[in-house]
């Protein structure tokens, strides 16, 4: 591969800015993108020189656009697109109003699919590339007050697949998956650092794997999860010595 | 940009951007022709690799991946079937899927059957073999040399042990010519998109080369509908574009929609003029429909042979098997794959199925132990594939139906003649391969619809022919077929670099009138 930066979305918050100092840790060139330039400003005070900061809203297309071709001229088309959820605000259903609902959904997926359509621009026309979307599985069981961001979590994932099914057949070194960083557990002692940091390091470990077998597939921590087969099926399949075994990030 | 080229003049429209229609509009634009290509697929992305899809069922989809969109009908004599035939539709045909194995006929294949002789067709042979970079070593059989034949990069210990095997057993096996350009990163696309200009198909070494030149365009998801015009002239193709049917003008027309679609295209422009259909006053367009049937098998190196698995894949070829007591056959090929365990599975279940107990869901599963105690106990296998050639026979189809003129519609049966010779080709095949435990991996016969060719042929007489020896329609003075339709005779060998050397021939002669 070329050696294009890695761009990370909502790297002005906690997880994006955390997986920006990995990848600078590990010698890699990363944009972050965010809303809040103070934010992406103390990113860059954490992750040093490899990092440039460039302020954009995701949720606006023109902006992302111009974030794009901005990153392009100054350190070259992305290689790697890491998109991280955007902070939304909890909110009773009974309170949301269209408005309000539409704008989350859209800072959410629009923002993501802004991203991702600027990414594959440049990757289609390398036939290479990686994008990890970073969601979470508050779809499948939603806390109240989530109304918005659960729908906007479920659909990121929904789109993670969409684009593997546009792409994996015809690009299958555009390497697509899809990541839920897992709980950060509180510590008894209170202290969660280091949690947010192991997070950090598996995404950041994840975002560097190219196997075009990592397509499609979703994680959940450090490890995958893979679907369930049938019984007799698995037989057959362990008999072969070929049963699917979920991968895990050492 | 569409707008413009309909609005500009060209010297030529060329139909179909498969193999056919994109080496004769190279052609042509070389020689200072202005050509537009128009294509019913789309051009997609260069660096694709896609392989040619036969399961999904979603014509939106199969376009989007360059695969023809529709499921084509089949009537052996058994009542119409339904299936998804290897059909490309887009920039390239397809071509941009093939397997790259470009193979000269036998000197007898175009001299007892085609109006052009082998000797005629000699120096176009030169020039496709040149321009589509084709690698390989001479057939030792053959006294014709091959000047533009570049040596191949060395086999692999598997393949060597192969083919020493072969010459032990009496045969002459040769490295298989291929149009692989074999440049760094080299992934021998066989059977899908090439990412780089290194497989020379119909897009990379036609089309391309063409809209380099600056003088032809390229008018995509443009489907040509029919032909209109008086009884001598083409003065139009009717076409859908953009949801709207229009008509362009050119004042020549080449059809290059391949064997399957060039004669539709013929018999759906019936009008007063031509009430049977364009250029079929002899009731001979869409007839002699042939393939190639393929006897697939896979063979097994002596244990230890096959480890060391560097180096080209696709390169046995062998010829000893082209003529058998007086009939034609065909070459036999190494598919450039391991026989991988669903092939061998497939084997297992196809041979479990003549037996009731075999057949059930059980069975089925449980067939996998062996096929994969095979593969343990054997080694790795490699796939082989003998082509057997096809004989021209007016039953066999293309036909139109109205209400329907974008469906393609079949009529093919194989005769009793040609299980006969698949008997011999499999025979001969056990033989030549004796000591490398020959598996067939078909037992039914399995048309190559791939390789199909033959609904438009070239002839002196009208009476018995469509097309000219120059692939002009009889009796049409602007209309040329530049397929695989105008084949007299499948040949016992694929049929592209005798498509691209025809294409080369026809375009000089198109050039050579213009000016
Ligand atoms: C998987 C596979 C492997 C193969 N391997 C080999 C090989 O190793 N060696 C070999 O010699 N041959 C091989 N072949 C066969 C070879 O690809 C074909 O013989 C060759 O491409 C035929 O060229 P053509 O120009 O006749 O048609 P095509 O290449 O099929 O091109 C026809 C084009 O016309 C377009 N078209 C059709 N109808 C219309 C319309 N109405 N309007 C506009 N456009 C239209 C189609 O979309 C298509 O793009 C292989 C084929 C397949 C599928």
């Amino acid at each position: 591969m070329t050696t294009g930066p890695a761009v990370v979305t909502g790297a002005d918050g906690a997880l994006g800015r955390a997986i920006a100092i990995e990848l600078c840790a590990m010698g890699r060139r990363v944009v972050g993108l965010g809303r809040r330039q103070p934010d992406l400003d103390a990113t860059a005070a954490r992750a040093g020189e490899l990092f440039l900061g460039i302020a954009c809203d995701i949720a606006d297309p023109a902006e992302t656009r111009h974030a794009f071709s901005e990153l392009r001229r100054q350190v070259g088309p992305a290689e790697i697109l890491i998109t991280s959820p955007v902070e939304a605000p909890r909110r009773d259903i009974l309170d949301e109003t269209a408005e309000s609902f539409t704008a989350t959904v859209v800072a959410q997926l629009g923002g993501v699919m802004a991203c991702t359509h600027e990414a594959l621009v440049d990757m289609v026309e390398r036939g290479e590339g990686r994008i990890m979307h970073i969601g979470s599985l508050a779809d499948l069981d939603p806390v109240p007050a989530s109304s918005a961001l659960a729908v906007a979590t479920g659909a990121v994932r929904i789109f993670s697949r969409t684009v593997v099914a546009d792409l994996a057949s015809r690009f299958p070194r555009i390497v697509v998956n899809h990541w839920v960083p897992g709980d950060p557990t509180p510590r008894i002692d209170g202290s969660e650092g280091m949690d947010a940091a192991q997070m950090a390091r598996w995404g950041a470990k994840l975002a560097l794997m190219r196997d075009p077998s990592l397509t499609g597939s979703l994680w959940n921590g450090h490890r995958e999860m893979v679907r369930q087969v049938p019984l007799r099926r698995r037989i057959v399949l362990r008999l072969l010595g070929r049963q699917r075994i979920g991968r895990v990030i050492t | 940009m569409s707008g413009g080229i309909l609005d500009h003049r060209f010297d030529a429209i060329v139909v179909g951007a498969g193999m056919g229609g994109g080496v004769l509009g190279r052609t042509l634009t070389e020689r200072g022709l202005s050509v537009l290509f128009l294509e019913k697929g789309r051009s997609g992305w260069r660096r694709e690799e896609t392989g040619l899809d036969l399961t999904s069922e979603d014509p939106v989809a199969r376009l989007m991946f360059g695969a023809w969109p529709d499921p084509i009908e089949i009537d052996d004599g058994g009542g119409p079937r339904s299936m998804y035939a290897p059909l490309g539709c887009g920039v390239g045909g397809s071509s941009v899927f093939f397997a790259a194995t470009l193979e000269r006929p036998e000197r007898h294949d175009l001299d007892d059957g085609w109006p052009v002789s082998y000797e005629e067709m000699g120096p176009w042979y030169d020039q496709a073999e040149r321009i589509l970079h084709v690698r390989g070593e001479p057939d030792p059989l053959s006294d014709v040399p091959c000047p533009n034949l570049q040596a191949a990069p060395p086999s692999t210990a598997a393949d060597a042990a192969i083919m020493g095997q072969l010459r032990r057993n009496g045969q002459h096996p040769y490295r298989l010519h291929v149009a692989l350009r074999y440049v760094p990163g080299c992934a021998e696309c066989l059977g899908r998109k090439c990412p780089r200009t290194c497989k020379m198909d119909g897009r990379s070494a036609g089309v391309e080369p063409a809209l380099a030149t600056g003088r032809a365009a390229l008018l995509e998801e443009c489907e040509v509908l029919r032909l209109v015009g008086g009884p001598t002239r083409i003065s139009a193709v009717e076409v859908l574009h953009g949801g709207e049917v229009r008509r362009l003008t050119a004042p020549r027309i080449i059809l290059a929609a391949g064997a399957l679609s060039t004669p539709r295209l013929l018999i759906a422009s019936a009008s007063e003029a031509w009430p049977q259909g364009c250029g079929n006053g002899g009731d001979l367009v869409g007839r002699n429909l042939m393939v190639h049937l393929n006897e697939m098998f896979a063979v097994w190196p002596r244990r230890g042979d096959a480890t060391g698995a560097e180096g080209p894949s696709r390169a046995v070829a062998l010829r000893d098997l082209m003529i058998r007591d007086g009939h034609r056959l065909g070459m036999v090929q190494s598919l450039g794959v391991d026989a991988r365990e669903p092939e061998i599975l497939h084997a297992f279940r196809q041979r479990m199925s003549r037996h009731a107990l075999g057949r059930t869901r059980l069975a089925r599963e449980w067939a996998r132990v062996p096929a994969k105690a095979a593969s343990r106990v054997l080694g790795t296998a490699k796939l082989f594939v003998g082509l057997l050639e096809d004989h021209p026979d007016p039953a066999n189809r293309i036909v139109v139906d109205p209400g329907r003129p974008g469906q393609i519609i079949c009529r093919y049966h194989i005769p009793e003649e040609l299980q006969a010779r698949r008997r011999l080709f499999r025979r001969g095949i056990r033989q030549a391969f004796r000591n490398l435990h020959p598996l067939f991996l078909n037992h039914a016969a399995e048309p190559n619809w791939g390789h199909s060719c033959g609904t438009a042929r070239m002839g002196r007489d009208p009476a018995t022919s469509v097309v000219d020896p120059t692939c002009r329609v009889h009796g049409l003075e602007n209309l040329w077929i530049a397929d695989t339709s105008v084949f007299p005779t499948s040949m016992g060998v694929n049929p592209s670099l005798t498509l691209a050397a025809n294409a080369l021939r026809v375009g000089s002669i198109i050039a050579g009138k213009a000016s």
